[in-house]
């Protein structure tokens, strides 16, 4: 009896079994045409961890798989559209493959979100336009450097106007609006010839263009013939071009055919060639 | 030998040839009347005049290295060639061309 009842019990059990693995199955399909509400998140990730094997076992599904991948991928740009690729392709496996792939549908859009790495890169384009205005910043240090000759010619114009006065104040010692041939002299400055800033300060009674003409500016022309020595450093080349090349030892010396020789005798009269010999000739 | 196969070009050049020897006086003569050497061949058994010109005792044999020096009219060394090797034999070649190029 109890071996009977045993039976019965386990043969229900059985029965409840397959009746429960049959019902769930027909609920997936349903499951993923309605995956667009809310539910589809919590299914998926639990089916997540076994599919992964699956998938490369069976290319087909893949292939179906891949056409739905580019559109994920044009979807892709906005972040948040994470969710959203793996609603839009539900329903195309849905409908084709309905029957058999019906586990497969679950698992192949489970690792697309795997995927969710492709808009990782989305990120990273944004950091690309970042150096480029880098670049934009280092041609405005040039122009810096620009302006800096800029104040350079500046202070030009400020010396200029300063010459102007100390013309007349650097000679005119005692300050009468002239300048003395006395003041001339003990600035140095005499004779003042017509180009000099003085000049107009002076009378030129003679009006030769020179004021000052003293007995003192007339030795002057004298040190100018002393110029005259120049002819000194004339003799400066010649031994300029002897330091290029050093001079041959000279020597005295007899020879086998009877008459000495001496090297400095042919200086001025013929170059030579002196060959020492090592017994081989 | 070589050079006296040359010696009429450095006289078409108006160059004189002064060789000088480290070997005895008789051994000198004695090569000079085997290869019938025409130009002047000094001898300086001493030594003291390659010493001056930097090529003395080289191998350590007590002789003169085998080289040549060319003197401008001015008294100056112009060129000069000094040969490394032991057996090196002196060239004309070399010579002229220095002598060219004054």
């Amino acid at each position: 009896m109890r071996v009977g009842i045993i039976a019965l019990v386990a043969l229900a059990v059985v029965l409840a079994a397959c009746g429960d693995t049959v019902e769930p199955a027909e609920p997936a399909i349903e499951a993923a045409p309605t995956a667009t509400a809310t539910p589809p998140p919590a299914p998926t990730d639990t089916p997540a961890p076994p599919p992964p094997a699956p998938t490369p076992t069976s290319p087909p599904t893949p292939t179906a798989a891949a056409a739905p991948t580019p559109v994920a991928v044009a979807a892709a740009p906005t972040p948040t559209a994470v969710p959203e690729p793996t609603s839009t392709p539900a329903p195309e496996p849905t409908s084709t493959p309905a029957p058999t792939p019906t586990p497969a549908p679950a698992p192949t859009f489970t690792p697309q979100p795997t995927p969710t790495t492709a808009p990782a890169p989305t990120p990273t384009p944004a950091p690309q336009p970042t150096p480029t205005p880098q670049p934009t910043p280092t041609p405005a240090p040039q122009p810096t450097p620009t302006p800096q000759p800029t104040p350079t010619p500046a202070p030009d114009p400020t010396p200029t106007p300063t010459p102007e006065p100390t013309a007349l104040d650097l000679y005119d010692d005692d300050g009468n609006g002239r300048i003395s041939c006395a003041e001339a002299r003990a600035h140095g400055i005499a004779p003042v010839r017509s180009d000099h800033p003085a000049y107009e300060y002076m009378t030129d009674r003679d009006g030769d263009g020179v004021v000052c003409e003293t007995a003192a500016s007339t030795p002057t022309p004298e040190p100018t013939p002393t110029p005259e020595p120049t002819p000194t450093p004339q003799p400066t080349p010649t031994p300029t071009s002897a330091p290029a090349r050093p001079a041959a030892v000279d020597f005295s010396l007899p020879s086998a055919q009877g008459p000495q020789y001496t090297l400095s005798s042919f200086q001025g009269q013929q170059p030579v060639v002196v060959v020492f010999y090592r017994a081989f000739w | 030998m070589e050079l006296q196969n040359n010696y009429q070009e450095f006289q078409s050049r108006g160059v004189e040839v002064l060789a000088i020897s480290t070997d005895s006086l008789e051994d000198t003569a004695g090569i000079i009347a085997q290869i019938g050497i025409e130009f002047p061949v000094l001898y300086n058994t001493e030594g003291d005049v390659p010493r001056a010109y930097g090529v003395f005792n080289h191998f350590g044999d007590g002789l003169a290295t085998g080289s040549a020096f060319l003197v401008d009219l001015d008294g100056s060394l112009a060129w000069s060639r000094i040969y490394s090797g032991v057996y090196d034999l002196i060239t004309s070649a070399d010579i002229l061309a220095a002598v060219d190029a004054l």
